[in-house]
């Protein structure tokens, strides 16, 4: 069967011859696999688990309205408190509490002790496939509640110890809910604290800033200019005052000057008494005369002279009508300087000078002549004269102090414009400050929001309206082992006696490399032996019916057996199974 | 079969009385075995060695006739007389195929049968009849001794057996010596309708089978079922390359349908 140039067709009867002729090399691995199986799965010892179930309840107060600071999936939760509960510290005190494993437990394998201690823990989780609200073609799977089991080789033990693993995982999970929210709630505390600290620093600073630059604020920014439009429109109206005025003083001057302060006095003979300043002017015309026609030191050059520099001691170093001419000139000069050139030019600088410098000369004229010629000589009674006296008196004033606001308005003009000037400069800083101040305070409103939340939740936690575990259904006592199968077992059992026996024969049937059968001989000799001469026994008679009988009835035997030891288990094994 | 086995079985019962049990042989024979010392054989005896004339059972008996017919119509239709009947290995069956099948020859009443035990290792044919030799082949070979002496008639008409004797170690020279030769040939040339068996030892024991080969007309391979290994029966195949194989013999076999025509597709 394995020689040969050509490899026959198998069939159905080689087969059966093949199993005949190794039918112990079936029997017996097949009897000796279902022996030992079945001692094994009637030998093991039991194993009792007794499980709690704990539903995970929402939290009772919708999470629209309060949010919990606890995060993560429940899966995760449960995970973390598995790790946190299913440390080897805990599981070898639990060990050493309910004398688990009693033969193994000693110091030295503590690790091997908490390592199955660990196998034999299951945690689950009871998943619901639930339709997901927004869209419902999809659903996701929820986590509604989850279970705690341990088996042990007592029921009474494993329902202890499952009690108190189901215990650890409510008691965790309620402290480390209340620790993370009071984590949160502290953590947003002082969160908050040195964010206030935050926003007063940024307050004084701001403060100070405000301070120092009062005028400048970028903020008062558009009623500086406003003020300085203003101004410069009062200025200018004052200006046009101020011109108005002189030139009314310069009339009201050259009038005054025109008109004799004293009535005429007319004497006897009928001439006329003359006026110092008549006499001034015939004497300064007699004095040019008298200059084209002598000398200088012609007597009445002289006599001329002292005449007209006693009329003109009483007024001054030059006439009025001169400083009054000089003074014209001068602002007319000044004006068409402003108009070209702008404040600071030195041509302005100097006819403002100039204009100034007139002026008061003037000043000193007139009040010579109002005080020192009113000392001097008499009051003046001429009606016209005094009028016009009392107008220019009264111009005066209101030149004067329209001057003085002018100069104020120049000045506030000049303050304004500076004010302008440096408002973006400082406004940089300035939006700096205020930025970081703006971001301290959004910032400390967002955190105090939160903090608030995180109280809210905190209250939640210790009031129990959060999330929590409720043991819907505490460890029970179990009634029957939950392993080893023990008919799986021996079933199990029977398909690998079965797969030993026919990988023996298979195994057997490889490695032989002996003639079997005439077919072999066909293969070989391509012709059949001449003759197939059975076994023969002692006694003259074929064996080889006699053997075949016994096939069966081992099989029979075997099956036999095998009934007889599923009834016998089924009766005083497993009891609840056959009721 | 049966009247031999009534003769037998008369035989045993008429020597009761000597506690012999001896098988005599049929009086209108002796003449053959003028020279021939005849041993008596022990029916049970027989049947312990599973040699026909021991065995009870029809179907056994049946498949040597099968085997001795197809045997002779091949050694007749080539005029052969000398056949060796070798195996692969000991303790295939090989003495005891030679020995039944000369039995089943010798019981067809035209043929006498000459069984030589040429295994001269072990020479075995005797314990099958169950009598000790006093000289063998051997003893012709080496020591001159006369043929007529060594020849036994084992207690079967038409049966007559050359014995061996074991010892020493030059079986393959003298079976190939010249000696050997004339023997065979004055032993085929004796008697016209007489078949000359030979017991040769295993082939792959030693290079007996193929240095006797020369003075067989055709061979007879026994195997033996379920023991005889592949690799073996092919070297055995190549061996025997030269010699006219007559077919072979699957002995022991342990097959459940032992007819012919489930080979033929």
């Amino acid at each position: 069967m394995n020689q040969g140039d050509r490899q026959p067709v198998m069939m159905l009867g080689d087969y059966v011859t093949i199993l005949r002729r190794r039918k112990l090399q079936l029997i017996i691995p097949f009897l000796l696999i279902l022996a030992a199986s079945v001692t094994l799965a009637f030998t093991l010892p039991p194993v009792y688990r007794s499980e709690a179930t704990i539903l995970i309840e929402r939290q009772e107060i919708p999470e629209e309205l309060i949010t919990t600071t606890v995060t993560g999936l429940v899966q995760e939760q449960i995970e973390s408190l598995k790790q946190q509960i299913l440390t080897s510290d805990n599981l070898w005190d639990i060990a050493e509490e309910f004398n688990l494993y009693p033969e193994d437990r000693s110091v030295e394998n503590r690790q091997d002790i908490v390592s199955s201690m660990k196998e034999d823990i299951l945690v689950a989780m009871v998943d619901v496939e639930a339709a997901d609200p927004e869209n419902t073609s999809k659903t996701s799977i929820v986590t509604v509640a989850f279970t705690v089991s341990f088996a042990a080789s007592t029921p009474e033990v494993s329902q202890a110890v499952t009690e108190r693993l189901s215990q650890l995982f409510m008691e965790r999970n309620r402290e480390a809910r209340r620790t993370q929210t009071t984590e949160v709630t502290s953590f947003l505390g002082a969160e908050a604290k040195r964010l206030s600290e935050e926003i007063a620093t940024y307050e004084r600073d701001l403060a100070a800033f405000k301070q120092q630059n009062v005028n400048r604020l970028p903020e008062l920014n558009s009623m500086n200019m406003k003020l300085y439009e203003q101004t410069e429109l009062d200025l200018q109206r004052v200006e046009d005052e101020i011109q108005a005025m002189q030139t009314q003083q310069m009339s009201l001057q050259s009038q005054l000057a025109i008109t004799e302060p004293y009535k005429e006095i007319v004497t006897e003979d009928g001439t006329v008494l003359l006026s110092d300043s008549q006499k001034l002017s015939v004497l300064t015309s007699q004095y040019l005369q008298a200059t084209s026609k002598y000398s200088s030191d012609h007597p009445d050059v002289i006599r001329l002279r002292r005449e007209i520099e006693s009329l003109e001691g009483t007024s001054g170093a030059g006439t009025a009508t001169d400083i009054l001419a000089k003074l014209t000139i001068a602002r007319d000069a000044l004006l068409e300087a402003r108009q070209t050139y702008s404040e600071s030019h030195p041509d302005v600088q100097r006819f403002g000078s100039e204009v100034a410098t007139l002026e008061q000369a003037l000043r000193n004229k007139s009040y010579e002549r109002s005080t020192g010629a009113q000392e001097a000589a008499v009051r003046p009674d001429n009606p016209a004269y005094v009028s016009i006296k009392i107008q220019l008196d009264t111009l005066q004033a209101n030149l004067l102090a329209s001057q003085n606001e002018q100069q104020q308005l120049t000045q506030k003009l000049a303050e304004y414009e500076n004010r302008i000037a440096q408002t973006p400069v400082i406004e940089s800083e300035y939006q700096a400050l205020a930025r970081g101040y703006d971001n301290a305070r959004a910032k400390f409103e967002e955190i105090r929001g939160k903090q608030l939340q995180a109280q809210l939740a905190e209250q939640l936690e210790f009031g129990s309206k959060g999330q929590q575990f409720n043991l819907v259904e505490p460890a029970y006592l179990p009634s029957s082992p939950e392993s080893p199968n023990r008919i799986g077992l021996a079933l199990l059992g029977v398909v690998f006696a079965f797969s030993g026996g026919i990988g023996s024969v298979s195994l057997a049937e490889y490695m032989d490399r002996t003639i079997h059968g005439s077919k072999s001989l066909v293969a070989i000799f391509h012709a059949p032996p001449l003759a197939v001469i059975p076994v023969i026994d002692n006694g003259g008679r074929l064996l080889v019916k006699g053997k075949q009988r016994r096939l069966p009835a081992a099989a029979s035997v075997i099956a036999a057996m095998f009934a007889l030891g599923l009834t016998r288990a089924h009766v005083h094994v497993w009891p609840s199974l056959g009721a | 079969m049966d009247r031999i086995a009534k003769a037998l079985e008369l035989a045993r019962k008429s020597q009761k009385p000597s506690g012999g049990r001896m098988l005599q042989t049929n009086v209108e024979t002796e003449i053959s075995y003028t020279y021939t010392r005849t041993v008596p054989v022990d029916v049970a005896f027989l049947r312990k060695q599973r040699v026909i004339g021991g065995i009870q059972d029809k179907r056994i008996v049946d498949a040597y006739k099968l085997l001795r017919t197809r045997v002779l119509q091949r050694m007749q239709q080539n005029n052969w007389k000398t056949l060796g009947i070798t195996s692969v290995g000991e303790h295939d069956g090989k003495t005891l195929t030679a020995v039944n099948l000369a039995i089943s020859i010798a019981m067809k009443l035209n043929f006498t049968v000459l069984l030589v035990d040429a295994d001269m290792r072990r020479p075995n044919v005797h314990n099958l009849f169950g009598f000790q030799p006093a000289l063998g082949l051997r003893d012709y070979l080496e020591a001159d001794a006369s043929i007529e002496d060594i020849l036994v008639n084992p207690g079967i008409d038409r049966l007559v057996v050359l014995p061996g004797r074991g010892g020493g170690d030059t079986s393959s020279e003298l079976l190939a010596s010249p000696r050997m030769m004339d023997l065979v040939q004055e032993l085929r040339s004796r008697y016209s309708s007489r078949l000359v068996i030979f017991d040769l030892p295993p082939v792959l024991v030693g290079d007996d089978v193929v240095a006797f080969a020369p003075n067989l007309d055709a061979a007879l391979l026994v195997v033996e079922d379920n023991k005889t290994q592949g690799d073996e029966l092919a070297r055995t195949v190549d061996l025997l390359e030269g010699i006219d194989l007559i077919g072979t013999v699957l002995n022991k076999s342990t097959e459940e349908n032992q007819g012919y025509d489930y080979y033929y597709y």
